[in-house]
């Protein structure tokens, strides 16, 4: 039975993600098109990303996961110092503090991070026996909670969430019992309900998150200002109806009411131009991918494979859902791109390396008799 | 995982399935507008079909301050091209950063904003909008009036006329984008109604002789205002109508009242011894009196009830025709006095006096001419010769025509029209005939306007110089001048009537003033109106 999967590969590649993967990029890539006004330098150079990505991820796949746990601490202190490098020479676009300038390129050290936590913590729990003692949580909640407080500040709220989730589920999966990850959940549920309705929140989040969390609660009290996104971008979803309205024909997007339409929102261009069919069968897809990772790490032979597997997989489906949780208005604005289909950068290639390491792990099993 | 699988489709099924025809329903709200769909007002043409008032496209240039995005080169650009200094253009947008909607400059003539067009400036946008432009300027501004600067009449035919001139815009639905773009037309909601052209009687070329002459004689005499109508007595079509002070309607600084004023219509006065042709046509009709029946005029003034009528000098035993050549008031009020109340007033009203002559013209007014039941003899006898009535110019010039279309009275008119109106017949054919004579002797030799005489048209006229009425009695030094004529006398065409108001160069009768200005304007006149001459 395992041996199937191993039979499936060539070169470390894993068959089953990967066509997963490429379905996603084709739509993503189609849905671009028409969200960026039928634009094909921006399909151009999203496709070269994409291509950057696979080649990545391919190159990734061939390392053993041993080979990459020996590197983890040294990763993860230079992402560290990366971040704290940012906050002191970072360059500052639209109000934050995120990127590294040096010289010929720009650097996101964020996303980096976003590899590095759950690899550091993986290699952490995988060195001491499980399940793990309270000091051990406790020096992993640090190694987590360190850089999400240090993207936090750039402000990144959607990142840093991110990063604090993929610590979080690799802690899950080391052993931690269910209702200690519950009740730590619903504490902090009970700790930003007060936030937001104390002016606790005033001091501790910058004023354009604040408003975004208003608006969240109330999109409709200011249609023209801050609930501008939230509105316009229901009112599209909706619009698209079961069958949608074809590709390049959704009025709200094309006639530029969407805000946002290529980037964080494209999720909206998609609903309302293919409907609910084409959400069901885009939701099938991630599900798949994410089911297929989850898979991986069932079956990962080391605990450094399991608990990395697990926690990618994991950290792939927290950002689908707040993307679509934000743009269908469930979850509160806080900027993050949807996964292969929003236009942007060093994501997409994170994206690729962290599918990288999942078929790395996947691939180099060592046979069992 | 798959419970939050679970709450996203939950959530796009409530989305696009049971909320879809509301969320539908803003969105269409946000991309579809109705827009007009602009409609022109009709043209106002002469009677050969020259252009007096016409709808020009133009563009209004509007900027909405809120989403208004351009650089200090297409500032320059733009002010370059409305004419403004770039800082009054930006006072303009800064001074109402609240708003949506501040209008730069209207009325700009597209081939200039064609340039501004094209920089596709977001926030600045064009409104198709006509201006109206009057050709003729001066000559027939008083006639056609104007409209404001959305199109509507204001005076004149455009305010008369304004419910058939106007176009009545259409509606369609678009489709606009986020910047209030037009992306696609949907649907005619209804199609615009363009405004219906009118044509009237008016002459450009003979409106422009008459505005000439009046202006030059206005100078030369210094006279206060002065008008005059030109008709054309058999069709009873106006084919022109001037006054003086004038105004060039293109030119918004000029519409004062003073000047726009169509006085021929809105102002009144007493005709004087232009009256004196009614009351001897009365005496005629009433077969009391020949042209040939001598009248005792002895001795120059005849008292009624400690009324004293004089005339110029003693006339002696005159006829008739006399009474009228030499302009005897004693002899005119001997004439009047001679008929009943009945049989001289019926004919004044017949002919028009007291009423309101066409309707066609705005601010016109009925004049003043008392029921002959409560004449006194004073009043039956001043009547004669034209005082205590008041009357318009193109009053007079009406029942003048009377006398030329031999006693019939074809209603006068501006507006064109497919048939005449119905024609009345007020005097006998013969009475008229004998007026005429009588009037074309006041062109010869020894009559009072030897100067209204005209070459080969034998000209019937009469003058007329009135004491202007001020309050609490008549003025001793300030006249009205007044000559309505007619020609040619035997078979006449045209019908001119001129008044000046308180000439103050050399002579103030109507003899010296308004007779050769006549004349002035009929030789002009005579060019290109097909009149055969008499001999």
């Amino acid at each position: 039975m395992y041996n199937k999967g191993y039979s499936f590969s060539i070169w470390h590649w894993d068959f089953l993600l990967l066509a997963g993967l490429i379905a996603l990029s084709v739509v993503g890539l189609a849905v671009l098109y028409s969200a960026s006004g039928n634009s094909w330098p921006v399909v151009k150079s999203q496709l070269i990303r994409m291509v950057l990505g696979f080649v990545v991820m391919m190159a990734l796949a061939q390392l053993n996961p041993r080979t990459v746990a020996l590197w983890t601490p040294w990763l993860y202190i230079f992402g560290v110092l990366m971040l704290l490098a940012v906050l002191f020479f970072g360059t500052i676009s639209k109000g934050a503090q995120r990127w590294l300038d040096i010289g010929f390129i720009r650097f996101q050290p964020s996303e980096m991070i976003k590899l590095t936590v759950p690899l550091m913590l993986a290699w952490y729990f995988s060195e001491r026996s499980l399940p793990p003692s309270g000091t051990h949580i406790f020096v992993a909640l640090v190694l987590v909670l360190f850089p999400t407080f240090l993207i936090v500040k750039q402000p990144d709220l959607g990142t840093a969430l991110l990063i604090l989730s993929s610590g979080l589920f690799v802690i899950f999966f080391a052993g931690l019992h269910w209702w200690v990850f519950i009740s730590v959940l619903g504490l902090g549920g009970v700790f930003v309900l007060l936030a937001i309705y104390t002016p606790v929140l005033h001091y501790l989040l910058h004023p354009y998150q604040l408003k975004r969390v208003h608006t969240f609660l109330n999109p409709e009290s200011d249609v023209l200002g801050a609930g501008y996104h939230i509105v316009q971008s229901k009112i599209a979803i909706g619009s698209g109806g079961l069958y949608g309205k074809g590709l390049s024909n959704g009025t709200q997007s094309q006639l530029q009411f969407l805000p946002e339409r290529s980037t964080d929102f494209i999720f909206a261009v998609f609903s309302e131009e293919f409907g609910l069919i084409g959400v069901v069968v885009l939701l099938t897809l991630y599900f798949y991918i994410i089911t297929r990772g989850l898979f991986i790490a069932i079956q990962a032979q080391t605990t450094f494979g399991r608990l990395l597997a697990g926690s990618l997989s994991l950290t792939f489906f927290i950002y689908v859902f707040i993307n679509m949780g934000m743009v269908s208005g469930i979850l509160p604005v806080v900027g993050l791109p949807l996964p292969l289909l929003s236009y942007g950068g060093t994501a997409i290639v994170t994206l690729f390396a962290g599918f990288g390491l999942l078929m790395g792990i996947h691939t180099h099993r060592r046979m069992l008799g | 995982m798959g419970l939050g699988f679970l709450m996203l489709l939950m959530r796009m099924v409530y989305l696009h399935l049971m909320h879809n025809d509301f969320l539908q329903s803003q969105g269409d709200a946000r991309l579809v507008r109705v827009v007009d769909i602009p409609a022109h007002r009709g043209v106002i043409f002469d009677r050969h079909g020259a252009l007096l008032a016409l709808s020009t496209p133009v563009d209004s240039v509007w900027v909405n301050p809120q989403t208004l995005d351009i650089n200090p080169q297409q500032l320059q650009m733009l002010s370059q091209t409305l004419g403004l200094s770039p800082a009054v253009v930006q006072a303009k947008i800064e001074n109402r950063q609240q708003q949506k909607f501040v209008y730069l400059k209207r009325h700009i003539s597209p081939h200039v904003t064609t340039g501004l067009k094209a920089k596709n400036i977001i926030g600045l946008h064009f409104l198709r909008e006509y201006k109206r432009y009057y050709p003729a300027a001066a000559t027939t501004a008083h006639v056609i009036g104007f409209t404001d600067i959305d199109d509507v009449g204001l005076e004149g035919l455009e305010l008369k006329f304004n419910l058939e001139l106007r176009g009545i815009a259409g509606k369609k639905q678009v489709i606009q984008d986020r910047q209030g773009r037009i992306i696609a037309a949907v649907a005619d909601i209804n199609a615009p109604k363009q405004g219906q052209d009118l044509r009237v009687t008016l002459d450009k070329h003979l409106s422009d002789v008459l505005h000439h002459h009046l202006q030059q004689a206005v100078i030369e005499y210094r006279a206060k205002s002065a008008m005059a109508v030109l008709v054309d007595n058999r069709s009873g079509e106006i084919l022109a109508m001037v006054n003086q002070p004038s105004y060039n309607p293109n030119n918004r600084a000029e519409r004062v009242s003073n000047r726009y004023r169509n006085r021929v219509v809105t102002d009144v006065f007493e005709p004087g011894s232009t009256m004196k042709p009614f009351a001897i046509a009365a005496g005629l009709e009433s077969g009391l009196f020949t042209p040939t029946t001598r009248i005792d005029t002895t001795p120059g003034e005849l008292t009624i009830n400690h009324f004293t009528i004089r005339d110029s000098r003693d006339h002696g035993h005159i006829d008739v025709a006399t009474v009228l050549q030499k302009s005897s008031n004693v002899g005119a009020s001997k004439i009047a006095l001679s008929l009943s109340a009945q049989q001289y007033g019926s004919i004044l009203s017949a002919l028009g006096f007291g009423q309101v002559t066409s309707h066609e013209f705005i601010g016109e007014v009925a004049g003043d001419l008392e029921p002959y039941r409560r004449w006194q003899p004073v009043k039956q006898a001043s009547l004669a010769f034209g005082y205590g009535m008041n009357t318009t110019l193109l009053q007079l010039a009406q029942a003048y025509t009377v006398l030329a279309n031999d006693g019939v009275l074809q209603p006068l008119h501006v507006v064109k029209k497919n048939h005449l109106p119905p024609a009345k017949r007020i005097l006998q054919a013969q009475t008229a005939r004998q007026i005429r004579q009588m009037l074309q002797r006041v062109t010869e030799e020894g009559g009072t306007a030897v100067q209204a005489h005209i070459p080969r048209y034998p000209v019937a006229g009469k003058t007329g110089t009135v004491h202007k009425a001020i309050s609490g009695g008549y003025a001793q030094n300030r006249y009205k001048a007044l000559f309505v004529g007619m020609l040619p006398a035997d078979n006449p065409r045209l019908v001119l009537a001129l008044v000046f108001d308180e000439p103050e160069q050399g002579n103030h009768y109507g003899g010296e003033v308004a007779a050769p200005v006549f004349a002035q304007i009929m030789l002009d006149v005579l060019h290109t109106v097909d009149v055969p001459p008499s001999y």
